[in-house]
């Protein structure tokens, strides 16, 4: 295989026609709405798709075949990962290599979520990411141990914010300003299933705690809702009526001992990694983008649950070990702050999508499409993750 | 290495006990806690796996491990999202351990749910029977380790 020496480009975006709760659509017609709305976006046909990836929505979304199948795509390049919201990186980039190889020209990243109360309660078989993963031998797929009661996502990752409380001394409130921040962003945002939610210091420390210091609004929503990314090279990108985005930058997972797939991040010793001091490591991503860290203008973090800020801004260094939660205090992660967070709303406020949400938002933001919360002359956005996975897309 | 305790039955989702990781379970459920260790290059390791991580070698025993460490993280599980067969025990208080030889273990801790232990509590193994005559980990304060109820909880 030869590499094309191509820019690819994030050409076309579309979500399902809400995000909700319980929308009272199948996975498939979520699905199609998104995937729909994309190629209107870019003002592509479904004959011009020769490409399609999905990660498996969690618990119950859309296999590739079954959603060619139904939308009458004839595809030349498929990709499927595993039920998480850990493949966005991964499919984004995979999606791209394959364009500069020639594998496909035009290729639609399609997910879809939907909950056990919402349309999945409908559909048999649910996958469920809890207890089959929970008793592998090395324990769960986010490092839960089912047979010792740590059987959910959740659980797990407020031993990550335990130790990270006690370790650095962090509080309750410095938890809350994570969920507040991107609630209050998701007050600007139509789409955010969380918008006319308001929450404050007060009713925070009101919520039930669940586990460890986990209240409700530490943990991701669980919901309906599908989105789709639609990618090409350059060149034709530059055909299209709507101004491309270019994928700059794309760094893997950083998959090793010390980084488990836990929600913590290397150093901080959670599951088998060991305890040190956070050791600074060197960032691909911003080689490949050609940019530095100092020029993103909006950070985009994996939120499933409220700590994964504090591992990300420590782990991609945008503060030192154990500043993360003054770091939040002092600069807020609104859209007015000197580097805004999650200006959708995040996973905990606008919803679930895996990310794919996040890149969504990039884009919008990226062709200044945001209204009340447009950064201001957004040109370079970073998604990031606990994992150490990144993606830079600049306009 | 001392027997551990039994100090009660397992009542979460039974482990997936195979025939590579049998003598652990079995081990736990006689009241033993034993790990494996290369035959190459004496690491003993967790979790359980046919490879030792450190030096690639298949080969292995089991070997004893110490049983006594302090607390690294521990929470209380308050409400049972995932697994049903949790749902009677909560709340309940899970932790990994700091063992005294340096691994790191995880397991439930037997004490007052609304006083997790703090990073440093001195914890002892115990174990947990299943219907199936294996056994799960699981820990106990050491005596006169008192713990006081932290807030929120």
């Amino acid at each position: 295989m030869r590499l094309r020496g191509t820019d690819v480009c994030v050409v076309g975006v579309g979500t399902s026609e809400e995000f909700g709760f319980d929308l009272g659509r199948s996975p498939m017609r979520l699905q199609a709405e998104a995937f729909t709305a994309a190629l209107a976006d870019c003002g592509l046909g479904r004959a011009d798709v020769d490409g399609v990836a999905t990660a498996h929505g969690s618990p119950t979304g859309v296999d590739y075949e079954e959603f060619t199948a139904v939308m009458g795509l004839d595809c030349r390049y498929v990709d499927q990962a595993w039920a998480h919201g850990r493949w966005s990186t991964g499919l984004v980039a995979h999606a791209s290599l394959a364009i500069m190889a020639g594998l496909a020209d035009v290729v639609a990243i399609v997910n879809t979520v939907t909950n056990g109360r919402g349309y999945a309660r409908h559909l048999g078989g649910l996958g469920g990411h809890g207890t089959v993963e929970g008793l592998r031998d090395t324990g769960g797929g986010h490092g839960e141990w089912s047979v010792h009661g740590v059987d959910t996502p959740g659980a797990a990752t407020s031993l990550v914010a335990q130790r990270y409380m006690e370790r650095y001394g962090a509080s309750s409130q410095d938890l809350a300003r994570i969920g507040i921040g991107f609630r209050e962003n998701a007050q600007l945002n139509p789409m955010a299933i969380l918008r006319d939610k308001p929450l404050t210091q007060e009713s925070y420390l009101r919520e039930p705690v669940i586990s460890g210091p986990f209240r409700r609004c530490d943990y991701s929503l669980a919901n309906d809702g599908a989105t789709c990314l639609v990618l090409a090279a350059a060149d034709r990108a530059a055909d299209l009526r709507t101004r491309p985005v270019r994928v700059a930058g794309a760094q893997s997972i950083r998959s090793n001992r010390d980084g488990y797939v836990l929600f913590s991040r290397p150093g901080l010793g959670v599951g088998f990694a060991d305890e040190t001091p956070l050791r600074p490591e060197h960032h691909r991503v911003y080689d490949m983008a050609g940019v530095g860290r100092d020029d993103v203008d909006g950070l985009y973090v994996y939120d499933s649950f409220s700590s994964n800020v504090w591992m990300t801004l420590e782990r991609f260094g945008f503060c030192g070990e154990g500043e993360a939660p003054g770091w939040i205090a002092s600069r807020g992660l609104g859209v007015d702050a000197a580097l805004p967070v999650n200006t959708n709303g995040g996973l905990l406020s606008e919803g679930h999508f895996g990310g794919y949400n996040h890149l969504v938002e990039m884009m919008r933001q990226l062709r200044g499409e945001c209204g009340p919360r447009q950064i201001e002359g957004a040109e370079v956005l970073q998604w990031t993750t606990p994992w150490g996975d990144s993606l830079i897309l600049t306009r | 290495m001392s027997r551990l305790r039994r100090v009660g039955e397992h009542r979460g989702p039974a482990p997936v006990v195979h025939p590579e990781t049998e003598p652990f379970w079995r081990g736990l459920g006689e009241g033993r806690l034993q790990l494996q260790r290369c035959t190459t290059c004496g690491t003993v390791r967790f979790p359980l796996g046919p490879v030792c991580w450190r030096c690639g070698g298949f080969g292995h025993d089991w070997t004893d491990v110490a049983t006594t460490g302090t607390v690294s993280a521990a929470v209380t599980v308050r409400r049972a999202t995932g697994d049903p067969l949790w749902a009677g025990e909560v709340p309940l208080v899970s932790a990994q351990v700091d063992m005294s030889d340096g691994l790191r273990l995880p397991g439930r801790v037997l004490c007052d749910p609304d006083a997790p232990p703090p990073h440093g509590t001195p914890v002892e193994a115990a174990y947990l029977a299943t219907e199936d005559g294996f056994g799960v980990l699981c820990f106990v304060l050491r005596n006169g380790s008192r713990v006081e109820p932290r807030e929120g909880s």
